[in-house]
């Protein structure tokens, strides 16, 4: 008798643990963020941006706009950063690291600042005159003291 | 070639000089708040193995050779003016150590179109000479192309130019145009042996110049908007290059235009690069005429999962025999083919593998043919 409870829990045990396991992996999944927004305050100059425009900031090969000069923000994010530099810039995080290098070796200048996560980088983007970054599109629902310079569907 | 005093400064106050310099550099980090503006640091360096079976070098048993400390910090003091300088430490055939200063400019970002920059500068010819500075870490090969050798270890085109540098970038649809135009002080050339007419050394004149008449640089380069790293451009030069032996008597006068023209194709996985050059040298002292050189050269490297990285560079110069500014400096018709092999063992570090065959066509008793065969460790930090 003792034999067969001790079965019967094990076999319960078992049936639950499956069970949890085929819950979790049936539930919905987040849906795949699609649409990157590139962003500034209200003060820059400029009220869009095309994509080689995008790309050219981030190579650092356009660097004023009117009286202001571009400071691109980077995220540290991998998901957003790789969308982003495989959408507009055309390079892997690595390349895209080396050509910064490089480019402050060649010519010195102002590389692209880093931050941690999205609210970091509205509050240097309110905070910094001429800085424009990028955060999906959900981020930036809502804000009303981010002006929207370019959107980038990702499919 | 013996260094100039107004160039270098060697032995042991060097050292002391080196000293003074390395404290200043850490007290200016030091001191320097971190900001938007901070002030960054960073340097390259290399140890490289040459063994040459060339008649005449001086890798004869194989060498270890120190290369360059490259030092070189920017730092941007407004929102618009932005500082650059590149010092090297280098340690020459005699054992002393040397400090250059190989570039210092300022610069006023006006326009995206227009940067006017003073200071001392790579000279705006081709590719090569203000895409690697003085940074062998990042260039793939080993070594510069021998034309593009600086002015002292034996180069022949002026590779630097003291003054100022206006430059810009205009988007023009699929592509994009960058332009440039420099103005400074000429070279000349010193320590020319008089019996000869050999072994002078040319000197960008960083202090002084020795004529009124300025040298002028231009380039126009052309790049498709959707490559990152690629491009075709024109280059030239125009300067006035008087000679004086090692008595100081001036003992010619050239008048020289250098016209060049470029092109490149580097991506992340592929480096296509080739520059040619023609040389017209009049000597209006001797008269002896009208002179044409050309010299070139064309690279291929292709780079696989990232670090493993086979390259071929051909090099050749064509000198117009009795062309007196080429003969002041040595400089003899011969061309080399590199065949190498490049291991990144970082982002910041790699091992360079290289195999020369060496052509000198020239009398016997100078330089002739061979191979060499160099190694090297190079970083940057």
């Amino acid at each position: 008798m003792g034999l067969l409870v001790l079965i019967r829990r094990r076999g319960a045990l078992l049936l639950a643990a499956v069970a949890a396991v085929w819950c979790v992996a049936a539930a919905p999944e987040p849906a795949p963020r699609d649409t990157l927004v590139i962003v500034s305050n209200h003060v820059f100059p400029a009220s869009k941006l095309t994509r080689e425009e995008v790309r050219d900031i981030y190579l650092g090969r356009r660097m004023i706009e009117q009286y202001l000069r571009i400071r691109p923000i980077d995220q540290s994010d991998q998901a957003i950063r790789t969308a982003f530099l495989q959408a507009i810039v055309g390079l892997s995080k690595p390349a895209y690291i080396d050509h910064w290098n490089r480019l402050l070796f060649q010519q010195g200048g102002l590389p692209p600042l880093l931050k941690d996560s999205p609210d970091e980088l509205v509050s240097e983007l309110l905070k910094l005159d001429g800085s424009i970054g990028y955060l999906w599109e959900e981020d930036a629902e809502g804000r009303r003291d981010l002006k929207v310079l370019l959107v980038v569907p990702l499919k | 070639m013996m260094p100039l005093p107004s160039q270098r400064e060697t032995g042991p106050g060097g050292r002391g000089r080196l000293c003074g310099l390395i404290a200043l550099l850490s007290a200016l980090v030091w001191a320097v708040p971190v900001s938007s503006h901070a002030l960054d640091l960073r340097g390259f360096g290399d140890v490289t193995f040459t063994k040459s079976d060339v008649r005449g070098s001086l890798d004869h048993h194989g060498s270890f050779t120190l290369g360059q400390v490259d030092l070189y910090i920017t730092q941007s003091i407004t929102d618009r003016i932005d500082t650059l300088a590149e010092l090297s430490v280098e340690t020459d055939t005699s054992g002393e150590t040397a400090i250059d200063l190989e570039r210092l400019q300022i610069s006023y970002q006006a326009k995206d179109w227009l940067v006017v920059r003073a200071g001392r500068f790579h000279n705006i010819l081709g590719y090569w000479n203000i895409t690697f500075h003085h940074g062998r870490e990042i260039q793939t090969t080993i070594d510069r192309p021998r034309m593009l050798a600086f002015e002292d270890r034996g180069g022949f085109l002026p590779v630097h130019l003291v003054g100022l540098w206006v430059s810009g970038y205009v988007p023009a649809g699929p592509l994009r145009i960058t332009y440039g135009l420099m103005a400074g002080n000429g070279p000349k050339i010193t320590g020319v042996d008089p019996l000869t007419f050999n072994n002078g050394q040319l000197d960008p004149n960083n202090v002084t110049d020795n004529s009124g008449n300025k040298a002028v640089s231009f380039e126009l380069t052309l790049h498709p908007s959707a490559l990152a790293n690629s491009g075709a451009g024109i280059c030239g030069n125009f300067s006035r290059i008087e000679g004086f032996d090692t008595t100081g008597l001036q003992v010619a006068n050239i008048n020289q235009q250098i016209l060049c023209s470029e092109a490149h194709y580097v991506t992340e996985s592929v480096e296509l690069l080739t520059e040619f050059y023609s040389i017209f040298d009049q000597d209006e002292q001797t008269g002896l005429g009208h002179f044409v050189t050309y010299t070139w050269y064309a690279q291929a490297a292709y780079t696989f999962a990232g670090r493993y990285i086979p390259y071929l560079r051909y090099e050749r110069t064509s000198v117009d025999e009795g062309d007196p500014y080429l003969m002041m400096l040595n400089v003899i018709d011969a061309s080399r083919t590199i065949l190498g092999f490049r291991y990144n063992l970082s982002s910041a570090s790699s091992l360079k593998a290289e195999v020369r065959f060496v052509s000198n066509p020239a009398p016997p008793g100078s330089a002739g043919n061979g191979h060499e065969f160099a190694f090297q460790w190079a970083f940057w930090f």
